[in-house]
């Protein structure tokens, strides 16, 4: 879904805000931006228009021809010794410029988006033969990455944040064997389970994850439509659960680790609509098996978007799309950042066509991300009821566009 | 009490002349050492901002060879490393635009940012509300940055399209954003991947800047860094590293403090000068208070008073003067570096607090000792001995004999200083003051004894030119000083002179017989960079023109050796042109036997600094790591003041692997036009390369021009001294004539004729200034000999041959004439025309 798109705008602030005193574009709501600007045509790229198929593990790699896109895993672990994680890794990719149109040589495989990165570099360069000349810096590609991690035991909540350009393999995605990757953070499949590492001051990552089933088209066979706007659109696909074990290093000491992990996938070409401010999105794993994913579009005037949709798996991994009138959102509780602005805190979410109840609390109040513009996305315990049984589990809450527009920019300068 | 300040203060204020010569005095001297002291401070200042703006939070810096990092090395590191160093490459080099130089800073701005702070180029320059100038820094073709201050003197604003030219070649750069902060000034910043293709280093870094955290595991940071650099790569301290570039103008900045304290020294005579003259001018008036019960303290006390006022009001305006004057002498101090060290803009100029303080306290406190000595002994005195002047005269010969003394002491001191201080260029500054303080202690009792042996030998033949230098004999302890200020000023101006012009006409002989080649063809860019190379294509165009009989390619870099950086001057040499080096060390033979193995001969600038002896070694990191090289031999080289040595340029290649060709020489048939081949080798490299192609006369030329622009500075402050001691010598000669005014017309009442009178006044001036610069000579050419065998041999190893010339005496004898005759006109046209009974009346 259309979540992660102020990113872009956080990358732009990132470049833009080099001088700490400016103004920063995505300091305003997060349909104001820039480049993202509602209406904005992004001319050259292709558009998330109509349903189209899926092939896996192709669409795992890259989609250059599409403007952005994100590879986003967030999971809840225990320790051996019973303590409690959150973690959330996600890589965005955003084109600069459109790629150049294909030549009559490259238009010939089938699959595109299956190309290996490094090929679309030489390719959008322009003149791929002149290595001498031309530098390998080079790039129309930027990616980015978000590594937050929660303690719970310790009352701790980690972030950091890096940039890469799509050059040299600094950074980079490619579909066969799959692998996303930012100078040392990085999620692969070379293996059978698949791989995630990544590091920050005070903890870091080493993760076998396991996925427990097909991945699962949202929206309408994968294209989640994000308002009327043509192109305010994108495809998007879940795999709700991977088994994950392996180690979490805290300090330097390595804590043997295992649990659930989510990983969503998005890629697209538009951006918000002109009348909405944030979202709100929830990835819930209930310990029977079955996973609830549902945004909710927040408009400016506080009402919450008709496109607004969700997708629910039941245990034995048969999914059904949610519409907005299906799910019923209520916030309990409210949290005042300490940079400003107030974010919902509990919620109750209920879905009478299921018969689900569930009571959705943050294991930490702070689990705020400093980036630009900031958000909060932090790991969740669930609680309540389905069909009349007790129904309880885990998950990821995702909140954007609750910032205070003046400070949102405050924390520009990431985990640092 | 009252009484007393206002009867002292009324006599200053009816001689207005007076008090504004101690105060022009006073102003002088302490403008002299604010002006340098803030164009040191302000080119200090300007190259430590630039530093920073490349540097930015880097603690650490990556350097490699002569062609810089294999750009992979940045790659291995990240990926090796542990996650808490940041590193953070950059390719930098220069370009020229409408002809001024600016550094080009290639940086990737993430890598930048991940390297934290505040204060990295990228953050300074940048400053920029526009959301798409990431899109734009990325993907527009020659997309740059630079400060408001930079793109407002190229008159450049935001989305304009601008040439540079980069080794000549002409490229096209567009500005998308001007920042404010950082103060890096003349910095054009760009995405890495544009500075590679545009200075042509596709696959290589500069360097790469490295962030390691303090604490306990820098160190192992430190080494595990270390483990992975390839042989040709140095890792250093920032802080080191920018401090030994800057050391490289450590020789120019003591010259030029050297200098200011020379003003200073002048200045502190000067107010000497005119303080006690104001006071033995008052002595009548003083002794008639004293007689009238004023107490020693009283009149002491007042006096100080006075002193503290006058000094504080001739600080305050010798600031004011020296921040308006430094602002002209900023600009000829950073045209120097320019010309010489590196690329820095001085645009802001820094205003030390400490130099204000210590000028503005140096001119009170000389205002104070100047005044004190006088004023002690006036208030020690009974009145009646304060009323008799004779008295006044007789002590002021004791003086002048104590003096000569204390000049000899000096002069013993200034010897051995200049032996024993060795190496040190402070210690030569030191042995070239006492020098000249030697020189002013003796010139009072010189200038008595001159005038008595003058007076002397006109006894027999005329009782009027006996009668003036009798008077001039007399009068010491109203002009002894301005002279001995003077003779210092002329000593040292005539000093200056001499070594300048000798070693003008060194470097000249030395041109003519180091430039053996008829044109000499080099890509443009300054001095230091090392990025200038010929473009192979375009080299193989050029020696293809006809006329070319032969040739050398050479290839200037610089390379790591223990004692910093080094120039190092590859050339592949021809019989005719090694006739051209002068070795003053080592046999030619046997050297250029050596050199061809594979030896360096090293100019004496090189030898001096780094302390290297004939068949000594000298380790530079060559690509493959470490490698100490034989010195062969010391030639004399006056083109580069930090020195560089001579290798063959296969033996470079061989061990630094760098094909590139910086320049070529190039001999013509017999009888072809120069002129005629340099427009065909122009017309050969066009439309691919600007090169500069020069005849050796051309060059010669430009290379006297650029040494005479190196001494503006020094030929300003030192005729700035001697105007201010002439300007001084002036002020004492007119008060003591205007003084002798009764005298003058008693003198004509018994029959002297008023050009007579004129005359005597005359010849007694220019006596004084004539007596100044007949100390001034001998002292000059000690002087001269001090600057060149110690100053200048210390400062920057150079051997000079002196050289004597008319032109160095005769700007000093001409300005001591002319001071002596504007001394004497006024009192002359006075006496000569007043009343004579308004003259007598006087008392």
């Amino acid at each position: 879904m259309s979540r992660r798109l102020p990113s872009l705008a956080g990358l732009l602030a990132c470049l833009c805000a080099l001088a700490p005193a400016v103004p920063r574009p995505g300091a305003a709501a997060p349909a104001d931006l820039g480049v993202l600007a509602p209406g904005t045509v992004a001319a050259g790229f292709q558009q998330a228009q109509a349903p189209r198929a899926f092939s896996f593990p192709a669409d795992h790699g890259p989609h250059p021809q599409f403007r952005h896109e994100w590879w986003y895993f967030t999971g809840n672990l225990d320790s051996d010794r019973g303590e409690r994680f959150g973690f959330e890794l996600t890589f965005f990719r955003f084109a600069l410029t459109p790629p150049p149109p294909p030549r009559p040589r490259d238009a010939v495989p089938a699959a595109p988006q299956a190309a290996s990165h490094a090929a679309d570099s030489a390719r959008a360069t322009g003149d791929a033969g002149d290595a001498a000349t031309r530098s390998p810096w080079r790039t129309r590609e930027i990616y980015m990455a978000h590594f937050a991690i929660t303690d719970a035991a310790r009352h701790r909540f980690v972030f950091q944040q890096k940039f890469a350009r799509a050059a040299l393999d600094l950074a980079g995605a490619r579909a066969e064997p799959f692998a996303v990757w930012l100078g040392n953070w990085k999620v692969s499949a070379t293996t059978a389970p698949w791989t995630l590492a990544a590091s920050q001051p005070g903890y870091g990552l080493q993760l076998a994850l396991q996925p427990l089933g097909a991945p699962v088209l949202n929206g309408e066979r994968g294209l989640s439509r994000k308002s009327s706007q043509p192109g305010s659109a994108s495809y998007y696909y879940s795999i709700p659960r991977l088994a994950v074990t392996g180690r979490l290093l805290r300090d330097g000491i390595p804590l043997a680790v295992h649990g659930l992990a989510w990983f969503d996938r998005e890629w697209g070409s538009g951006g918000l609509g002109p009348g909405q401010a944030g979202w709100d999105w929830f990835a819930l794993q209930l310990t029977d098996g079955s996973t609830l994913m549902f945004y909710a579009l927040r408009n400016r005037d506080g009402s919450r978007d008709p496109r607004s949709a969700g997708t629910w798996v039941d245990p034995q991994g048969r999914p059904r799309t949610l519409t907005h009138d299906e799910v019923n959102l209520q916030v309990l509780d409210r949290w005042h950042s300490p940079r400003g602005g107030t974010y919902p805190s509990r919620w109750r979410v209920q879905v009478a066509s299921l018969d689900l109840d569930l009571a959705v609390n943050p294991v930490l109040p702070d689990q705020e991300l400093t980036s630009v513009p900031r958000y909060w996305e932090g790991a969740v315990d669930v609680g309540g009821s389905r069909a009349g049984r007790p129904a309880a589990g885990r998950g990821y809450v995702e909140q954007v566009g609750y910032g205070p527009p003046a400070a949102a920019g405050a924390g520009a300068s990431g985990g640092r | 009490m009252k009484l007393l300040h206002r009867a002292l203060w009324r006599h200053l204020l009816r001689h207005p002349a007076q008090l504004s010569l101690a105060l022009v005095g006073l102003t002088v001297g302490v403008a002299g050492i604010v002006a340098v002291d803030i164009a040191a401070a302000s080119a200090r200042r300007a190259f430590g901002l630039s530093v920073a703006a490349i540097t930015g939070p880097a603690t650490h810096q990556v350097e490699g060879g002569p062609r810089g990092l294999d750009g992979a090395l940045y790659l291995t590191l990240r990926h090796r490393l542990p996650p808490g160093i940041a590193l953070a490459p950059q390719v930098t080099g220069y370009v020229t635009v409408q002809g001024r130089v600016l550094r080009l800073l290639g940086i990737d701005p993430f890598a930048q940012r991940e390297l934290g702070g505040g204060a990295t180029a990228g953050e300074g320059v940048a400053g920029v509300s526009d959301p798409a100038l990431a899109v734009r820094w990325f993907t527009q073709e020659g997309a740059v940055m630079t400060s408001a201050a930079t793109a407002r003197s190229l008159g450049l604003t935001t989305g304009m399209g601008f040439d540079i030219s980069i080794d000549g070649v002409r490229r096209r750069a567009v500005l998308i954003g001007i920042g404010s902060a950082g103060g890096a000034d003349d910095l054009l910043l760009t995405d890495i991947a544009q500075a590679q293709e545009w200075l042509g280093m596709v696959g290589r870094l500069s360097g790469i800047a490295v962030h390691i955290p303090a604490g306990a595991g820098g160190e192992t940071a430190l080494r595990s860094l270390r483990v992975l650099l390839p042989p040709d790569a140095t890792l250093s301290a920032t802080r080191a590293a920018a401090a030994e570039t800057f050391a490289m103008t450590d020789a120019f900045t003591t010259n030029l403090r050297a200098m200011s304290l020379l003003a200073l020294l002048v200045g502190a005579l000067l107010i000497y000068s005119a303080v006690s003259f104001a006071i033995v001018q008052r002595r009548a008036l003083l002794g008639v208070l004293r007689s009238l019960g004023a107490t020693r303290t009283q009149v002491l006390s007042s006096l100080l008073l006075e002193a503290a006022l006058l000094g504080a009001v001739g600080a305050a305006c010798g600031v004011a003067t020296g921040a308006v004057l430094s602002r002209t002498l900023v600009r000829l101090v950073s045209r120097t570096i320019n010309d010489l060290y590196f690329s820095v803009a001085v645009n802001q100029v820094a205003l030390p607090v400490v130099t204000v303080l210590l000028a503005a306290a140096s001119g009170v406190g000389v205002a104070l000792l100047a005044t004190l000595l006088p004023a002690l002994e006036v208030a020690r005195d009974p009145p009646r001995l304060v009323l008799a002047r004779s008295v006044l005269e007789r002590r002021a010969l004791g003086v002048a004999r104590g003096l000569v003394w204390i000049s000899l002491s000096c002069a013993a001191a200034a010897a051995i200083m200049a032996v024993a201080s060795g190496h040190s260029l402070v210690g030569g500054f030191a042995a070239l003051f006492l020098l000249l303080v030697a020189v002013a202690a003796a010139t009072p009792a010189a200038l008595r004894t001159l005038a008595q042996l003058a007076a002397r030998g006109f006894a027999r033949r005329s009782a009027l030119p006996r009668f003036a230098l009798q008077g001039v004999a007399g009068s010491l302890s109203r002009t002894g000083v301005a002279v001995a200020a003077l003779g210092m000023a002329l000593a040292a101006m005539v000093g200056t002179a001499i070594m300048v012009s000798s070693f003008r006409e060194s470097l000249r002989e030395w041109l003519v017989q180091t430039l053996r080649a008829d044109i000499y063809v080099s890509a443009p860019g300054p001095t230091a960079g090392v990025q200038r190379r010929l473009d192979p294509q375009v080299l193989g165009a050029l020696l293809a023109v006809p006329g070319i009989v032969a040739h050398t390619e050479g290839r200037r870099v610089s390379v790591t050796s223990r004692g910093g950086p080094v120039d190092v001057n590859a050339v592949a040499l021809l019989p005719q042109s090694r006739a051209g080096f002068r070795l003053t060390a080592g046999l030619p033979r046997e050297a250029w036997q050596a050199f061809d193995r594979g030896a360096i001969l090293v100019s004496e600038p090189l030898a001096w600094r780094l302390g290297l002896q004939l068949h000594g070694r000298l380790g530079l990191r060559t690509a493959a790591g470490p490698r100490a090289f034989e010195v062969a031999g010391v030639y004399r080289e006056y083109g580069n003041e930090r020195g560089e040595l001579l290798i063959d340029l296969a033996q470079y290649r061989r061990w630094w692997n760098d094909p590139d060709v910086s320049g070529l020489g190039l001999y013509l048939h017999a009888g072809t036009d120069a002129e005629r081949v340099i427009g065909a080798l122009h017309a050969a490299a066009q439309g691919r390369q600007a090169l500069l192609i020069r005849s050796n006369a051309a060059i010669r030329t430009l290379s006297l021009a650029i040494f005479d622009r190196t001494f503006v500075v020094t030929r300003v402050l030192y005729w700035l001294a001697a105007a201010v001691a002439a300007l001084g010598l002036v002020s004492a000669l007119l008060a003591w004539q205007l003084e002798r005014a009764r005298e003058l017309a008693l003198l004509r009442t018994l029959g002297l004729t008023p050009r007579a009178t004129a005359g005597l006044v005359l010849a007694q001036t220019v006596f004084m200034a004539g007596a100044a610069l007949l100390a001034a000579i001998p002292a000059g050419l000690i002087t001269a000999l001090v600057l060149t065998e110690v100053i200048n041999r210390r400062a920057f190893g150079w051997r000079i041959d002196m050289h004597l010339g008319v032109r160095e005496f005769s700007d000093a004898a001409c300005l001591a004439l002319v001071a002596g005759v504007i001394a004497a006109l006024y009192p002359a046209w006075r006496s000569a025309r007043a009343p004579l009974a308004a003259g007598l009346r006087e008392e």
